[in-house]
């Protein structure tokens, strides 16, 4: 990069510095419930749905969008695929990090105020398996966590970063490891506010 | 724009999406000297995508690759990212900061791996009330991260410490020590090799 | 080594403690983690040659050295 260049960008940098501000979050909110309207338009979709970045939709069955569900992240596309006869359906409030995949072959059913960490896979088909997802409320799906065929996750539960999941995990659990096993919620290390 | 949603362009030069692809690069030219404290020489390629507030250092050398797939770089206010000269960063690599993430020098990161200091939800009740304690992540030098690695609060790797492909780590890895596989194993050192 | 030892040992290797007593919540200081309760875990089925149930992975049964002991001397008796 020359000097000149560098220069140049750097000053366009500064520029950029107003984007930070407060003010230019209430704009982006504005922009990203219009991104919404347009990327899920003919869908069944609830009120205030709102799209950070890019979302990449190959829906040909049945897909429906709960009030207030986010898309958040502006780095790789989420992706919601839900092939011919199939069924998505994602509860009130849930909140998908970037790089997210959701994809029904048969049906897969999110409950409300799920939160979905990058990377995260949810898949009701594999190479050995089919069958339906049930994800109940307040589920938190961590970090490239993969929830496989069939699973039925209880609500409370969360699963985390990195886990393979093949397996039904009871409310309030925490799901861990690949294959994951599950444990009590309280296996973790305290909070101060405990 | 760089808010356009960029990223779901390809790669391939023939497309018309190239553009898009140029005007993420250069988007990315710009974030990275506005919001981060740059060495000498550093190789900016690619989608690099700079959020949260905080405080970013990249030391001299250094080579960010986001051509393939995007870096994300997050800090935020009061946290701090520092990274050591002459460090690579592949792509789809993410490092979250809320008090202190430390990678050091000559370090490899290696795609899609990521680091973090914070779970930035607790564990239950409203997961959206704010995040639970920091725990600094410290990546010594001469480490080698695999490719889709986790390195979770807490994680400290020892110089020349190698975490192996798609491990999960929340603890401390002695210097020169192997660790992988699920539960992580630690493999005994280079005594071995 | 008996029982007691064994694990003592494997935590401090493992996880880098020093000093810590029988009685101590490993949770609680932060020694442990969730995922490092899974390696110890996975530790206690290889070391011992035995199988616990998921409803077993709680706190009461793996939250101190004490805890542990405790539990797999009941576990034992069972067999």
């Amino acid at each position: 990069m020359t000097r000149p260049t560098d220069a140049i960008l750097s000053r366009v940098a500064r520029l950029l510095r107003l984007r930070d501000k407060p003010a230019g979050h209430f704009v982006m909110r504005a922009i990203d419930v219009t991104r919404a309207k347009w990327s899920l338009r003919g869908y069944n979709v609830g009120r205030g749905v709102s799209v950070q970045g890019p979302l990449f939709l190959d829906v040909r069955g049945e897909l429906e969008v709960g009030h207030r569900v986010s898309f958040v992240g502006n780095v790789l596309p989420t992706g919601l695929t839900v092939h011919p006869g199939a069924s998505l359906s994602i509860g009130d409030e849930s909140v998908f990090n970037y790089g997210v995949s959701v994809e029904a072959s048969m049906r897969v059913s999110i409950g409300r105020r799920c939160m979905f960490g990058s990377f995260a896979r949810v898949g009701d088909r594999d190479g050995q398996r089919s069958g339906p997802i049930v994800i109940g409320d307040d589920v938190w799906i961590a970090h490239g966590a993969i929830i496989g065929p069939g699973v039925t996750i209880g609500s409370g539960s969360v699963i985390a970063a990195g886990s393979v999941v093949t397996k039904d995990v009871p409310p309030q659990s925490m799901a861990l490891g690949n294959p994951a096993r599950t444990m009590s919620l309280s296996l973790r290390t305290r909070n101060p506010e405990d | 724009m760089s808010y356009a949603g960029m990223s779901y362009a390809s790669v391939d030069a023939r497309s018309p999406l190239m553009l898009i692809d140029l005007a993420s690069a250069l988007t990315s030219q710009i974030a990275l000297r506005a919001r981060a404290k740059l060495g000498e020489r550093v190789k900016i390629r690619g989608r690099i995508r700079i959020t949260g507030g905080g405080n970013v250092e990249i030391g001299d050398d250094v080579e960010l690759d986001g051509r393939w797939a995007p870096i994300e770089l997050h800090a935020q206010p009061g946290g701090t990212i520092v990274i050591g000269a002459g460090v690579r960063v592949e792509g789809g690599v993410s490092i979250e900061a809320k008090s202190r993430v430390e990678v050091g020098d000559r370090t490899v990161l290696r795609g899609f791996c990521k680091v973090l200091d914070n779970h930035f939800h607790p564990l239950s009740g409203n997961r959206h009330r704010g995040a639970p304690p920091s725990n600094p992540v410290i990546i010594g030098s001469d480490c080698d991260v695999g490719w889709r690695a986790l390195i979770l609060p807490g994680g400290r790797l020892g110089p020349g410490a190698r975490a192996l492909a798609a491990v999960v780590i929340s603890r401390k890895v002695p210097p020169a020590a192997i660790i992988g596989g699920s539960p992580p194993v630690l493999l005994k050192s280079t005594e071995t090799a | 080594m008996d029982t007691r030892s064994v694990i003592r040992s494997f935590i401090g290797e493992t996880f880098f403690v020093e000093d810590f007593a029988d009685a101590d919540s490993f949770l609680q200081k932060g020694v442990i983690d969730s995922t490092g309760m899974l390696e110890l875990v996975a530790f206690i089925e290889e070391r011992f040659s035995i199988k616990l149930d998921d409803a077993e992975l709680v706190p009461q049964n793996l939250d101190s050295l004490d805890n542990i002991c405790h539990f797999l001397e009941t576990k034992q008796k069972k067999t």
